[in-house]
């Protein structure tokens, strides 16, 4: 129970729920292979994938000069997760809804 | 399964506008990858739909509409289908 916590915080971060999206979708990666196709830099995906994993998202394996990660294969850490990710999304969902309401409002 | 609960300071048929008009859609929502299919809708009450990504497990969402004092509260509730379906409900 007391890694929930971090598991929710490391999935705060669009950035980061889109760095762990393509660590599930590639089966594994190191930070340098995601830098170009996210378009951040390589110092910044290493942050990201060291907090996923923290959370314990992601299991970091040294690989030459850079670390691999993989998605970590645990069902009850993944539907924590999809909860964390899919309630991510509608938070940022209805706050654009409340901003767009709000707008028409003002309009008239 | 996920629930989120806002109110938006405006009647139920104004926020079933919000919700639905596709022009407005697309300011808020901004998912384009998804394909969706829509279950129930009765306007200004409940909206249902299902909805995925290509391989990916899909989900079900619930939006319903209640009038309060201060405007129409939002209640969203989106529950998987796929294999999480058990541990996340």
């Amino acid at each position: 129970m007391s890694d929930k916590p971090d598991v929710f915080a490391a999935l705060g971060d669009p950035t980061r729920r889109t760095v762990l999206r393509e660590v599930s979708m590639r089966g594994s990666a190191t930070a340098t292979e995601l830098a170009l196709p996210l378009g951040v830099t390589r110092q910044a995906v290493a942050k990201h994938l060291a907090v996923l994993a923290d959370a314990g998202l992601v299991n970091a394996r040294r690989e030459g000069r850079e670390t691999r990660y993989r998605p970590t294969p645990a069902p009850m850490g993944d539907a924590i997760s999809w909860m964390a990710e899919v309630g991510g999304a509608w938070d940022e969902r209805l706050a654009a809804l409340e901003r767009q309401v709000a707008r028409r409002r003002a309009r008239g | 399964m996920v629930a989120r609960d806002i109110t938006l300071p405006v009647d139920p048929d104004e926020a079933w506008d919000a919700l639905t008009d596709p022009e407005l859609l697309e300011e808020w929502f901004g998912d384009g990858d998804r394909e969706a299919v829509v279950e129930e809708a009765e306007p200004g009450e409940r909206l249902v739909f299902w909805w995925w990504e290509d391989g990916e497990p899909g989900s079900r969402v619930e939006l319903r509409l209640v009038a309060v004092p201060t405007g129409t509260r939002v209640s969203v509730r989106e529950a998987p289908v796929g294999p999480f379906a058990l541990a996340g409900a």
